[in-house]
């Protein structure tokens, strides 16, 4: 136990760090560290117990001790569902540097109220001004491309 | 009006017919409505299911009160539809403006005759909104905009109140007719709840009767169209406060909180709203301010106690409809003749306007209380009233106030009556005025002769008005009262009234400069309060969703992780100590396992190149699979293998894609974040923590041991696992393939439009 | 090899309960199969219709029945005739959002299938949802309706924008899906099961909610579902990802998804301790300041709806703070959330329809600028988004003012009578920036640089569309009666 503790706690912060990432595609990998992250979670919330597996031996009608068998049939099914997340944003991830040509969190900013509107975040800093000429590059990439 | 500049526009037949049609409906409304007030017996009851469980009934009861009230807003409505026919002939808005005004006509007549307190406040609230569509008729000007919206906020929020009112009384009083609640009266008053209910009921009427300090609507919703003045503004909808709490002084007056709330509040609104009118130099709004001072005087009356004084407050309430109608029609008619309304700029205009200027005289006579007008009959009414009772002699010396408020009154009339027709300051505009027709001239003079034909012979409307204040009153009292029993007295009072209005009259351009110099506006009270708070809102609102939603993507992602870590924080905090109990040496596959899964999470965070990154992620999910296979989970070990394998692939293909744009790389963030490490640190450990914890806890295990007794005799499945998945959890399944499939499907358009651009930037 | 087992658990009570489900996710196939033959656009359009109808149908049918299915699956799944009431506001939500899509994706028009039967996933997710009685068929139910969400956001993939809205909601929507899996762990630590029956037996609901770190999984299961509904704190990504995806789809996740959560939540009531009802009456008050706020400020009136709905969240929160606290009604905060989720699902899901049909005369239409004048130029399309505006701000004589009485009600009847009442003092708030686009549309004359509309007749889908949401909204505001007898 103690020892998937420690994988835990190293992968969430891992996971935790890369998803506060402004690359997104560190982001989505943080993601999916989490999300591996509570498949072990959740195996951990039925203990660890005996490490045999919960099949019934030819000829037995009985269990001796085994593990805990719910908490697998949950896990293979976050397995499942995580793995088709990941893939699925990945390739969104692929689609919007494609597309957009940014992937950097920051610039994400395409949904935003107008530059005039009062409720306008402020810019990120200079540098990223000068490289992207300004929010009106950015917004010309909305076009259909 | 608008109707100068619009001289060009012919109204088509279509809108010719339309009004002829409303106006004719309007008449035959009131004139049924006569006939049946000569033939039926109150109370006149109607009933039909809505909305049960609500509490929603469509019930109407027609008492004395509510029959007066429906023949002034259908016969001021007929006069005022028949009016605003012939005063928008020549206005593309006519027929909106009619059509809008039948609506709340209907609305009206709803409102008085509800007994349901849902129905009366639906219609209520009708009245409000078609408030703001009529005030808001000239939205092309941003005053009138800001009028309408004005008028709309403050009797909608008092609308609210209104309702919290009477559905507290409703759940008090256990029934939502307002009949029945009344019949209870009594008992009520003295629940503790009930002061709630009667102060938001209150408020309520206030906002909708413009009493001070929610006065300053009034004025600005004369930006309407001066029928809608005349209609909305002054004779009806402004007096549905004033109905309503009518409407319950006969189970309510009798509480003592009652006057001591309605007087001081009545006579406070009617002195300040004369004494403001002084102020204005606008003939209209002169006319809304004094209109003001009237609601303020039935406020007051209200809450004067005794018999006297239902009897004057309805009354009063229709000799101010009889007579600030037809001022209002003549106000229009000056301007639609002069194109001024302002009185500096108006004056001898008796012969271009004669009929306009009979009906003015007329109508103010009644205004200014001369004897053998109806307004007379009232004005005796309010002294009877003042001197009817003895038990509050202080509530009677607040009540005297209303002496000034009688003289400025008469005041007003003359600047209406006869400073607009019969001075001759020379400064006219227009010489080529005249009259705008039959339709103009007809119904304010009609309205300014019943106030006349009342007045000389009481006996025609005294019926009506005594089983109006009847209503007013509990148990049938006031059966024995009648109009005009005052004597010399009265006759003496109207005369100083006369006389200190005659002395205001002539005072008026001297008076309006000492005010408008001296006097602070509104600026400090609740208008002041309302114009700082439509300023303010605004940027106390983008202020809170610039801060809020900043747009920082990583920064929302740090809150939702400090809120993650905050809960178990708080529950390791609230937990007297957190005993981990004995934590045995791990074993060796567990620690290996382990050992990859932080080696792969480790590097993940510390590796610049993208496949890198994504190589080791992977090897987490090794690490886990690893870990599976000696937890006894072969199943998911073997899954898990299958499903990081595949991954590799998918991101060797997607590398492939993303050398084209690996060059795009762009982030500049610094390696390390320290908020971010320590945060990331903190959720790590937390879970950690929390995994350790739930360790230590005592298992029920009851339902995994049931599915291993049943796995074999119900399922015949000899892996548990298995059995779970596909029986026990066979729903889950399905839905995780759906997911599957769902999220293929969902990547296919992206694939497809990530080949088609890499097929352009080949090509 | 296991017959008993699928006798006793896909009984005909079971198949019964699933048949909306099965109609849907059948319906999904055909209309993927039918991608792979040349038919035309029509034949797609009716195998749709026809799958919405058979869904809603059958949930009808339920709610006219005698007797409903009730628990099955080994009680992880319920069907009664308030799960068939959240599947007909599903299917109605789902087939507004599919009509006013029709000729929405014009240059992006390819893959048009692939749209649908996403659409028709989200059905089958939000009846998941709603139906699920344990923690892991609605995490299934979850990501049944997240992933085509997601995927629908992104859905014009030739504009970044788009692209960016799916990426963002995708990103921050992962924390809820992992924070409920989280949640569920700790809950299954602590009493060993996943189904919500637990918490129906006052003794073991006791001992549960006496562990903290059940708590904890509680509060991250609530904060998961939250994000669902767009209540603060999670409520960040709301604003940025409705402006981006398409109109049709943030009308799909303003109604929809907002409803299916609060269908999930209002079953777990029991999770939630007594005394968490002022914390969530406090939330609520935040969410609606917060939206409200937000809204008024807006230029861009999808923008705006899309604070107005985190402000909307927030109103029937506090209704659950009520029925939490302990409304002495029984299934009142049941009945008003449904009324208010009907009534908003009609009308939000309206409003995005035309901003939708505005949109396609250039994106600009649908700032407040563009809106000016629309009443001369389509007074129609202008009549409906002025009876939604009026609905959403609670005005009288609509759905939504009844909503928002029945809500506010649970809240009075459970004597939190000052969160109601700053609860009313907010919504008014609400009529301000309500009243700015009936005011832009009927009093206001378009700029000297206000984008022309063309004067492309709308389609026949999205007119009958608005048509239905209108007399909806005006039917569940003035004739009330079989809305409230039927749940």
């Amino acid at each position: 136990m103690l020892a998937l503790a420690l994988a835990l706690a190293v992968t969430c912060a891992a996971g935790a760090y890369l998803a506060t990432s402004r690359d997104v595609l560190r982001a989505v990998i943080g993601l999916s560290l989490l999300g591996s992250a509570v498949n072990l979670v959740l195996l951990a919330a039925g203990r660890l117990g005996p490490s045999a597996p919960p099949i019934l031996e030819e000829g037995r009608s009985a269990f001796g001790a085994v593990a805990n068998p719910l908490p697998q049939a949950l896990v293979l099914t976050a397995i499942v569902i995580g793995f088709a997340l990941t893939c699925f944003a990945l390739v969104l991830v692929l689609r919007l540097m494609q597309a957009a040509r940014v992937d950097d969190t920051a610039q994400l900013r395409f949904a935003e109220p107008p530059a005039v509107d009062t409720v306008k975040p402020p810019e990120e800093s200079d540098e990223l001004a000068e490289r992207t000429d300004g929010a009106a590059a950015l917004r010309r990439r909305d076009e259909p491309c | 009006m608008g109707a100068a500049s619009n001289e060009l526009h012919r109204p088509s037949t279509g809108s010719r017919a339309f009004a002829a049609l409303v106006c004719l409906a309007a008449w035959v409304v009131f004139a049924l409505l006569l006939v049946e007030l000569a033939r039926r017996p109150f109370p006149w009851q109607f009933s039909r299911a809505w909305a049960p469980s609500l509490g929603l009934e469509f019930a109407l009861r027609v008492d004395g009160l509510s029959a007066l009230m429906l023949l002034l807003i259908t016969g001021v409505g007929a006069c005022v539809f028949t009016y605003a026919a012939g005063y928008l002939a020549h206005d593309p808005r006519r027929t909106r403006i009619l059509a809008q005004l039948s609506l709340f006509l209907v609305a009206m007549v709803g409102c008085v005759s509800a007994d349901n307190v849902l129905l009366l406040f639906l219609c209520w609230e009708a009245t409000s909104l078609l408030s703001f569509l009529l005030v808001g008729t000239n939205y092309q000007d941003e005053d009138a905009r800001k009028s309408a919206q004005q008028a709309l906020f403050i009797t909608g929020v008092g609308g609210l109140f209104l309702l919290a009112g009477l559905l507290l009384l409703a759940q008090l009083g256990g029934s939502h007719s307002l009949a029945v609640l009344l019949a209870r009266g009594p008992e009520l008053v003295s629940e503790p709840l009930f002061p709630y209910a009667f102060a938001a009921l209150v408020i309520g009427c206030m906002t909708k009767s413009a009493q001070f300090p929610f006065h300053f609507w009034l004025p600005n919703a004369m930006a309407a169209p001066t029928p809608v003045s005349a209609y909305l503004h002054s004779a009806t909808m402004v007096k549905l406060g004033v109905y309503l709490l009518a409407r319950l002084h006969v189970g309510f007056g009798a509480w003592p909180g009652w006057a001591l709330t309605l007087v001081p509040i009545g006579a406070l609104t009617a002195t300040w709203a004369m004494v403001l009118a002084l102020r204005e130099r606008d003939l209209k709004r002169i006319l809304a301010r004094s209109t003001v001072g009237a609601l303020g005087t039935l406020f007051m009356l209200i809450g004067l106690p005794g018999e006297g004084a239902a009897l004057a407050t309805v009354a009063f309430l229709l000799a101010h409809a009889l007579y600030k109608a037809p001022l209002f029609f003549v106000a229009g008619n000056v301007d639609h003749a002069v194109g001024t309304r302002i009185i500096d700029r108006l004056g001898g205009l008796r012969h271009a306007l004669p009929f306009s200027a009979a009906a003015a005289l007329l109508a103010g006579v009644s205004m200014a209380g001369v004897p053998l007008s109806f307004g007379y009959l009232a004005k005796d009414a309010i002294k009877a009233a003042k001197s009817g009772s003895d038990t509050l002699p202080w509530l009677l010396t607040v009540a005297q106030s209303n002496r000034v408020v009688a003289a400025l009154s008469v005041a007003v009339a003359a600047v209406a009556a006869v400073r607009v027709f019969w001075k001759h300051p020379g400064v006219n505009e227009h010489c080529d005025a005249r009259e705008g027709g039959a339709a103009m001239v007809l119904p304010p003079l009609a309205l300014a002769c019943a106030g006349i034909v009342f007045g000389l012979f009481p006996g025609l409307i005294e019926p009506l008005l005594v089983q109006a204040a009847g209503a007013m009153l509990p148990g049938g009292a006031g059966a024995q009262l009648t109009l005009g029993q005052g004597g010399s007295e009265v006759l003496a009072a109207a005369t100083l009234a006369l006389a200190l209005g005659a002395l205001a009259y002539f005072a008026w351009d001297p008076l309006h400069r000492l005010l408008e110099r001296r006097l602070f506006d509104d600026r400090f009270a609740l208008a002041g309060l309302y114009r700082a708070g439509l300023d303010g809102l605004p940027r106390l609102a983008a202020f809170c969703t610039r801060a809020v939603q900043h747009g920082r993507l990583p920064e929302y992602v740090a809150l939702i992780l400090a809120l993650a870590i905050a809960p178990i924080a708080a529950a390791v905090w609230c937990a007297d100590g957190v005993d981990l109990g004995p934590l045995p040496a791990p074993e060796l596959a567990h620690a290996g396992a382990a050992a990859l899964i932080a080696a792969g999470a480790l590097s993940a965070c510390f590796v610049t190149s993208r496949l890198l990154l994504l190589l080791a992620s992977g090897l987490v999910g090794y690490g886990s699979a690893v870990l599976f296979l000696f937890s006894g989970a072969p199943d998911l070990a073997f899954t898990q293998f299958v499903v990081e394998s595949v991954f590799v692939v998918v991101v060797a293909s997607s590398l492939l894609a993303m050398r084209r744009v690996t060059h795009l790389r762009s982030v500049v963030e610094p390696r390390v974040r320290p908020l971010a490490a320590v945060l990331s640190l903190a959720f790590g450990a937390a879970i950690a923590a929390l995994v350790l914890w739930v360790a230590a806890q005592p298992f029920d295990a009851a339902t995994s041991e049931y599915f291993k007794s049943a796995a074999l005799p119900q399922a015949h499945g000899r892996n548990v696992v298995n059995v779970v998945i596909v029986d026990f959890r066979g729903l889950d399944t399905l839905g995780e393939s759906a997911v599957v499939l769902f999220s293929f499907l969902a990547a296919l358009p992206l694939l497809q439009a990530l080949r088609g651009a890499r097929g352009r930037n080949a090509a | 090899m296991n017959a008993s087992v699928l006798k006793t658990l896909f009984s005909d009570a079971a198949y019964a309960a699933l048949a909306p489900l099965f109609a849907l996710g059948i319906g999904a196939l055909a209309v993927l199969v039918a991608g792979l033959f040349p038919l035309g656009k029509v034949a797609r359009a009716v195998l749709v219709l026809l799958t919405l109808l058979a869904a809603a149908a059958l949930n009808v049918g339920m709610l006219l029945g005698d007797s409903v299915p009730g628990l099955v699956l080994d009680g992880t799944f319920v069907a009664d005739r308030t799960t068939a009431m959240w599947g007909v506001i599903f299917t109605i939500g789902v087939g507004l959002a599919w009509l006013f899509s029709r000729h929405y994706y014009d240059e992006d028009a390819s893959h048009q299938n692939e749209h649908d039967v996403l659409m028709l996933a989200s059905a089958l997710g939000m009846s998941l949802m709603a139906g699920a009685r344990d923690l892991i068929v609605f995490f299934i139910g979850l990501e049944l309706l997240s992933i085509p969400l997601y995927a629908l956001a992104a859905f014009r993939r030739n504009r970044a924008k788009s692209v960016e809205a799916g990426l963002k909601y995708f990103l921050l929507g992962a924390f809820a899906a992992g924070f409920f899996l989280y949640g569920s762990a700790l809950i299954y630590a602590v009493s060993g099961t996943l189904k919500l029956d637990v918490f129906a037996d006052p003794a073991s609901r006791a001992k549960i909610l006496e562990s903290p770190m059940a708590l904890v999984g509680v509060a991250m299961l609530t904060g998961s579902l939250f994000f669902k509904i767009s209540v603060f704190p999670f409520h960040l990504w709301v604003p940025d990802v409705y402006e981006g995806s398409p109109t049709p789809v943030t009308g799909l996740m303003a109604t929809g998804t907002k409803a299916a959560a609060f269908a999930f939540l209002l079953n777990a009531l029991l999770a939630l301790p007594s005394s968490t009802s002022t914390s969530l009456a406090i939330i609520a008050l935040i969410t609606m300041a917060l939206g409200n706020l937000g809204a008024l400020v807006q230029q861009d009136v999808k923008r705006m709806l899309a604070y107005s709905g985190i402000a909307h969240a927030g109103v029937v929160l506090l209704g659950i703070a009520g029925a939490v606290a302990g409304d002495p009604k029984q299934g009142g905060a049941v009945q008003a959330a449904l009324f208010y989720m009907a009534a908003y699902v009609a009308t939000a899901g309206g409003a995005f329809g035309v901003l939708a049909l505005l949109e396609r005369d250039g994106e600009r239409m649908t700032t407040l600028e563009g809106l000016k004048g629309l009443g001369q130029r389509r007074p129609y399309l202008a009549a409906a988004l002025t009876v939604f505006m009026l609905s959403l701000a609670g005005i009288p004589a609509t759905g939504g003012f009844l909503g928002k009485w029945m809500v506010f009600s649970v809240a009075v009847r459970a004597e939190m009578i000052p969160a109601a009442v700053v609860g009313v003092l907010l919504s008014v708030v609400a009529l301000g920036y309500y009243l700015r686009v009936i005011i832009a549309m009927w009093m206001q004359e378009p700029g000297e640089d206000s984008p022309l509309a063309s004067t492309r007749a709308i389609a026949l889908p999205a007119t009958l569309a608005s048509a239905a949401c209108v007399a909806l909204v005006l039917v569940m505001g003035l004739a009330p009666r079989w809305f409230l007898d039927h749940m």
